[in-house]
Formats: C-alpha cells, structure tokens, sequence
C-alpha cells in the first residue's frame, strides 16, 4: 500500500503535453485505433441476443472472432440447471476365479465424483467437468436422435450415420473413460466391455422444500450407449 | 461553408491529435493489469496443481481424453504443445514448464513472459476442453491483451525503478499507445462479459422468480457447503442473492463510465465478494480468481491511491487508538486535553 501511495506524488497529475505528435507515433495509434474499435463492435455484436440485425452481421463477426475470441457469458443464465445429471455404467467381464462371463448391475458413479471436490476445499479437483462435458454431449445427441426419429424411414438411417459419425469422438472418450472407471470398480476381473446409461433426476422444487416427506424425485432416462469395448492402457 | 467545413476539420483533428497524446504519453491502469496478473498466474499454478495426481489421466498422452480426440476437437487455428508428441517425457516437460513460467509470470511478469505464459495456457486449456470453466475462457482473451501492456510496473521485483524510467520518458511513443489500447480492451471484454451475464439471468424465469440461488445450491457438483444450500432454502436471501448478483452485473458497464469513484470501487468490491461466495461455496477457486483479477482492470490507478490513502488513514487511526496513553494519577484529564491540542504552550 506504502508503494502505491508514494509513486502517486512522482507521477503527478496528468501531463499536458504539447507539440505535434511524431508520424510514427501517430500512424501506429490511429492503425492501433482502428483495430481496436473494429474489436470492440464485433465483440458487441458477437454477444448481442439473436435479432433480424444480428442475423446480417453474423457470418463476418463470427469468422473474425470465432478462432481466437471465442466466448460465451451465459454463465447460469438464462436458466440454470434444476436437476441433478447421474451416470449408470454396466461392465461386462470374465470373473478371475470361475472364468464365467457376467454383467454387472448398473452402478450410478456421477454422484461420488461430483462430490469429490470437497476432499479438498482449498484447490478442488476438476474432475467433475469431464462428467459434465460427457452429459451435455449425451443431451445434445439425444435431442437430435429424437428429432431425427420424424424423418422418413429411407432417410432416417443415413442421418443417423451422420450423427455417429459426427460424435465419434465424443463417445471414444467416453469409452476410454468408462474403461478407467470399470477397472476401478472391479479390479480384479477381465473387463471386456462397458455400458453407460445418461439419466437425469429433477432437483426438489423450490415450493416443495420443506415438504415432509420429501417428495421423490423419479430418474428420467437421456441416453443409453451400445456396450463399448473396454480399452487397456487409460492412464488411471 | 469552406471555412465551417475547415474548421470542422481543424476540431475534429484536433480532438483526434489529444486523444492520441493522451494515449500516447502516460500509461494507464498500471496497478489493475498488475494484479491481472497476478491472479492469472496463480490461477494457471492452481489449476495444473488441482489434479496434479491426476494429471496423466487428464492431460497426457495414454489420458482419457486421446491425443486424437483432442486434436480432433481443436478449434480452427488453435493450437496446443502437448499435442505434439505421445512421449510421456515430453508431457511431464510441458506440464511442469506450464506450472514454472506461470509462477514466472506471476512473480515478474513483462511482454516476454507473458507471451510465453499465453502459449503455456492455451496449450494445456487446449490440451481437455471439459474441464474448463468460464473464467478460462476469459484469461484466454485476456493473456492476448495483456501481450501489449505493461503488467510489471508494480507487484513485481524493480517495479519502483521500472515506473520511474516510464516518468522519465517524456515523448509519446508507440508502446505506450499499445498499453493504453490493450488495457482498454481488457476492460472492455470484462465489461461485455458482466452486461451479457446480467443481460442472460435477467431474461430467465429463475432468476426473475428469485429460485435461481436454490437450485444452483443444489447441484451436486457445485455444493460445496451445506449452509450454503441452507441459506438459499430462504426466500428472501434467495432472492435478494439473485437479484444482487443481476444488479451488479448490468451496473458494471455503467460504473466504469461513471465520473464518480465511488460507484466504481462499490461495484467492483461488491463484484469482488461475489466471487469470493463463488469460490468458498460453489469451489470454483480458479473461476473466481481469474474473475476477481479482471474485475481489479476496472478500477482506476487514482482509485487505487485512494483506496491505499484511505487505507492508510484507518490504520494511523487504529493504531493511534490502541497506543493512546491512559490517564495517570499524576495527570488530570484536563492537563491531558491541553497537552495534545498545544493549548498550555499559548
């Protein structure tokens, strides 16, 4: 505080200087100006809410900012989320001793990670992000799947190609993870393959807070994966 | 109408020539890009150090999230060094050189280590995108920014001897120029980013409702503490906690404009304990410091000095309170009065 305070007095107020400025000087600030004030408008009209004006402008902001300035501010809003996402897994494996084949029941394993940020308050883990990131994929191919159940039979199967195709690699790291998280919970067994299942359970609604009982809350199906062969070598 | 039209010209250049003497010759917000980056730095160590366990599983080579997917996922022109090889080694060297140039940075900052601190952190941000948060999103704008400034001229070792070899520079020159231009933008960005913010919850029913807090609260990734969750089980904190956090939000834009430095510093502290709640009861510990060092830009270097003024005046107080001699036996109160204000020696 000592510093701040001292360097104000040799700063002093701002300088009035005058003279013309020097070409250079002048060339490389107005160029410097322009940038910026070509900047700023398209970071206004990048974040602006969609409108018939922001429709003619989007192509050339977006190709200008999207590279490098991409963002997005929602940051909660408009509607935060009211429910709480769950992520059942199967694992299908050869048990050591008897050599048999089994399945196990689903085991719900989002709510044990989502949790794990408060082992250590002061710097929390970030793992639960990666389960955020894999049910908002499960949520936006669902949604697609679904509208893509209206279109005519003949169509139908390419578009759904299209889709797979599409999030090949969202559901790779799914596997990869998933196979990390069976050999955790069976560590012992020869995992052949995993299956995820994305459900969702509706938080207790404000007005029903201090209901007694409390009311369930029943799960709602999202998404459930084809079994996804297990993957050795996943760093744990 | 020659000569209206001239000297409509001669003002209008005139009025152009003063702001580029005025971006030209003195440097501004020094202290708030200062803490900038401060806070960029330290976030960037605490977020390699968060999963440091972890940090194959996360972002290495055999990681979860394959080199592949993730190249695959790599936005157009972007780029990330721990793509560049599958060797482990190479992965430890570039994790660990992250960790050390952002503690550099954080310590003694100036252009070079920030572009290299810029490198360092689109990499490892590029590296797993699910784990970012949004305040990731904004440093990455930011650190861009901040290429441009001056960010060591306090808060880092020979800041002092650096801001007088800038007092003795008396022509305008180009860095200069870049410096102002590049703090402004950094405000600007913080500035769009809290009006959109604001803009986005006040057109949500939730946050209209004032039930906004509640659900978040409940999330069970974001509750971090029980009496969080509890307090927001209230109507009134429930709200009062929304429509705050939308009214600062919006304000934020309005109050970096003000000519008045109070509505400045209010918001940006009432911005400040915003995100410390975030950080204690929701732990987003990097998301908030990145956010509490964007807000810092928002102030004034004068603000700062009278806040440090301020802050001055109130500790001379205390102290003087605390030492203040007791009435003795051998000293009559009045004597006392009389002694501090001079008044026996007239």
């Amino acid at each position: 505080m000592r510093v701040l305070a001292r360097s104000r007095e040799s700063e002093g107020a701002p300088r009035t200087a005058s003279g013309p400025l020097p070409l250079r000087v002048r060339i490389s600030a107005l160029t410097a100006l322009a940038a910026a004030a070509v900047y700023c408008l398209c970071c206004l009209a990048y974040n602006a809410p969609d409108s018939p004006a922001k429709d003619r402008v989007k192509g050339p902001v977006t190709a200008l900012m999207n590279p490098v300035f991409w963002q997005d501010w929602q940051l909660f809003g408009p509607t935060p989320g009211n429910s709480d996402d769950l992520i059942y897994l199967r694992v299908r494996m050869t048990l050591p001793g008897s050599g048999q084949t089994v399945e196990s029941s689903p085991v719900e394993i989002e709510q044990a990670i989502d949790r794990s940020p408060r082992d250590f308050r002061l710097n929390p883990t970030k793992l639960p992000g990666v389960l955020l990131a894999f049910d908002a994929d499960a949520n936006r191919y669902a949604g697609i799947a679904n509208k893509l159940q209206k279109l005519p039979a003949a169509e139908r199967e390419a578009a759904r190609k299209r889709l797979d195709e599409q999030f090949k690699p969202n559901f790779e790291e799914m596997q990869r993870f998933f196979s990390v998280q069976a050999k955790t919970l069976y560590p012992g067994a020869r995992i052949g393959a995993v299956q995820a299942t994305f459900k969702t359970r509706p938080i207790v609604p404000f007005s029903a807070r201090y209901a007694v009982p409390k009311p369930s809350q029943h799960e709602h199906g999202v998404l459930a994966t084809s079994w996804l062969t297990y993957i050795p070598g996943v760093a744990e | 109408m020659f000569t209206l039209l001239g000297r409509m010209w001669q003002d209008g250049t005139a009025r152009l020539d003063a702001v580029l003497l005025r971006l030209a010759t003195r440097r501004h917000r020094l202290i708030g890009v200062a803490i900038l980056r401060v806070a960029v730095g330290f976030a960037t160590v605490l977020y390699c150090l968060s999963d440091y366990s972890k940090r194959r599983f996360l972002w290495g080579p055999d990681s979860y999230d394959s080199i592949s997917t993730a190249k695959a996922a790599l936005p157009r022109w972007n780029f990330s060094i721990f793509l560049w090889s599958h060797s482990t080694l190479w992965f430890e060297i570039v994790f660990h050189a992250a960790i050390l140039v952002a503690l550099a940075f954080m310590i003694f900052g100036g252009r070079a280590l920030t572009l290299v601190q810029a490198v360092m952190m689109w990499s490892l941000h590029n590296r797993n995108q699910d784990i970012l948060e949004g305040g990731d999103n904004l440093a990455q704008i930011l650190i861009l920014f901040m290429v441009f400034t001056v960010s060591n001229a306090y808060f880092a070792p020979g800041a002092k001897q650096r801001r007088a070899r800038m007092r003795e520079q008396e022509q305008p020159t180009v860095p200069t120029v870049l410096h102002n231009l590049a703090a402004f933008l950094i405000v600007f960005q913080t500035a769009v980013l809290y009006f959109a913010a604001g803009y986005w919850k006040i057109t949500g029913k939730m946050w209209q409702d004032g039930v906004a807090m509640y659900y978040i609260s409940r999330i069970t990734g974001f509750e971090m503490s029980s009496a969080y969750a509890h307090l927001m089980n209230n109507a009134f904190v429930g709200t009062a906690v929304c429509y705050f956090t939308i009214f600062i939000e919006l304000a934020l834009p309005f109050a970096i404009l003000s000519a008045r430095p109070w509505v400045r510093k209010a918001n940006t502290v009432a911005l400040e304990c915003l995100h410390l709640g975030i950080m204690a009861f929701m732990g987003l510990i990097c998301f908030g410091l990145l956010m509490i060092g964007a807000d810092c830009t928002c102030l004034r270097d004068d603000d700062y000095r009278s806040l440090a003024r301020r802050f001055r005046s109130v500790k001379g107080r205390l102290s003087q309170r605390r030492w203040a001699p007791l009435p003795t036996g051998g000293m009559t109160p009045v004597a006392m009065v009389a002694g501090q204000d001079g008044a026996a020696n007239a």
